[in-house]
């Protein structure tokens, strides 16, 4: 059967290298991406390929994405919020609030409406176990270059955007085992001992 | 990866050849992942060979060792 692939930010770099592995294993795919001169070149080498200019944080252009392909598609397969920028590259007190919201915007409100938009038919939203949803580093930044993905179970979306916003706040700290192994558990290095469901009395 | 390389190197001073390097020497294989790496994962989690795979985070990464600050 062929599957039907949307890609966010697919006009180039790790978005049209997944693009072009979907298109090679006969799927149809269909990417946006904001860079014009990005999409036109990737639509001249692939012409299969379906473009859209759009920003993935833009919720008024991406329901429109997804209009449009519900109206030449009857099913989707496949969801990749690869959409992701990488923010400013300096120290936190140079850092404006405009460019970490415009990075928060991209990264986390671009994943969610690629995965919450996603056109699904009554019978998709039904069997949604069977829909992949994939994002990329941008959403879950713990390690240099990792995915997550998967079927989409009951819980997905907050499993994966749950833990996909803690390592923010220190990307390269937060989920990489510390050295010396795991802190045991009751230990105050333990945070799972710290949450809350975890005191007692 | 080549823009964020750049744009680390400028900040911190040094050459990008320098960075990459010790990135690269922060993994177990020594070497960079690719675009088609990840897109071979991708693929897979798409595919009825990951049926039962179910929010993973699949690291595509050359096993990280270390981080640099």
């Amino acid at each position: 059967m062929t599957q039907h692939v949307f890609i966010t930010a697919g006009g180039s770099g790790l978005g049209l290298a997944m693009a072009q592995g979907f298109l090679a294993n006969g799927a149809k795919v269909a990417v946006t991406d904001i860079d014009q001169a990005m999409l036109d070149a990737a639509q001249s080498a692939h012409p299969d390929l379906i473009c859209f200019h759009c920003d993935a944080s833009d919720e008024t252009a991406m329901h429109k994405v997804y209009e449009s392909l519900r109206q030449s598609w009857d099913r989707l397969d496949v969801v990749i919020a690869n959409a992701g920028i990488a923010g400013p590259t300096a120290a936190v007190e140079n850092v404006s609030l405009d460019d970490w919201k415009r990075c928060l915007a991209v990264n986390l409100d671009g994943a969610f409406l690629a995965t919450s938009l996603a056109p699904l038919d009554e019978r998709s939203r039904r069997r949604r176990h069977d829909l992949n949803v994939i994002h990329g580093r941008a959403v879950w930044l713990s390690v240099p270059v990792s995915i997550r993905g998967g079927k989409m179970g009951d819980h997905w979306f907050d499993e994966n955007l749950g833990h996909g916003t803690r390592p923010f706040w220190h990307p390269r700290q937060c989920h990489l085992p510390r050295r010396g192994g795991r802190r045991p558990h009751g230990s105050r290095h333990c945070q799972r001992s710290r949450s809350p469901r975890h005191q007692r009395g | 990866m080549d823009r964020v390389i750049a744009k680390e190197a400028e900040a911190r001073g040094i050459s990008e050849d320098d960075l990459r390097q010790g990135y690269a020497d922060c993994v177990s294989l020594k070497r960079f992942v690719t675009a088609q790496d990840i897109a071979d994962m991708a693929i897979f989690l798409a595919s009825p060979q990951s049926k039962n795979v179910s929010g993973m985070a699949m690291a595509v990464d050359g096993h990280t060792e270390q981080v640099t600050l």
